[in-house]
């Protein structure tokens, strides 16, 4: 089965009708469903998509992102790895290299780690990661 | 009420009118359930279901001024 690195933003499009990525992301989302893609994320996505969801909608709908998605992970369709003093000094150096946003940085460092492409709506990420993959839907 | 008939591993088949209502395909999970009289057999919502559900939600408050980028940009900034 296919894998890819997924950043925040896919997740947080796939929840607004009217987004500019919605279709792309909900269709995205529903491949990992179907189990024709892995999604392989930071431990970070999660945290960003609930708070996001906190901030903009409200405390419930976040607790019900944090379930789904954590269902995912049990279901292995969505693989979490967490942050250790290797990827953070990886983090470090792909973000100095590229000029990063710190969050950015950890987003690239997984992509280059797993040796897989990157889905992300983000162009500065885009424009600054230049060794970088990027899936193309 | 329809009659089902156990198999030699306590298998059952569920009717397929009931099945297409409430969802059921090959690989769904229910939860089986003790009940006073007998074993209620209960759908469990999918994730990808759940997920177009909470997007029916997040999409109606959404602020119509950011997008799912800004938004995470934002966070991420300040």
């Amino acid at each position: 089965m296919k894998g890819v690195v997924v950043d925040s933003n896919v997740f947080i499009a796939s929840l607004i009708e009217n987004d500019v990525f919605y279709e792309v992301s909900i269709n995205f989302i529903e491949k990992m469903d179907k189990e024709e893609l892995t999604f392989h994320i930071s431990m970070i996505v999660p945290i960003e998509v609930s708070c996001a969801i906190a901030r903009r909608i409200g405390a419930k709908e976040a607790d019900e992102s944090e379930e789904i998605i954590h269902n995912w992970i049990k279901e292995k369709k969505v693989v979490v790895y967490k942050l250790n003093e290797k990827r953070m000094s990886e983090s470090q150096n792909y973000g100095t290299k590229y000029k990063l946003k710190g969050m950015d940085a950890i987003i690239v460092q997984l992509a280059f780690e797993l040796n897989l492409p990157l889905m992300t709506f983000d162009n500065e990420i885009i424009e600054r990661a230049k060794g970088v993959q990027f899936f193309k839907s | 009420m329809t009659k089902l008939k156990v198999g030699p591993k306590g298998q059952i088949t569920l009717i397929k009118k009931l099945r297409d209502k409430y969802g059921i395909e090959p690989g769904s999970l229910v939860d089986e359930i003790e009940v006073d009289d007998g074993i209620l057999i209960k759908p469990i919502e999918s994730s990808l279901k759940s997920w177009k559900n909470l997007k029916e939600k997040v999409s109606k408050k959404w602020p119509s001024d950011t997008s799912s980028i800004q938004a995470i940009q934002e966070d991420r900034t300040k």
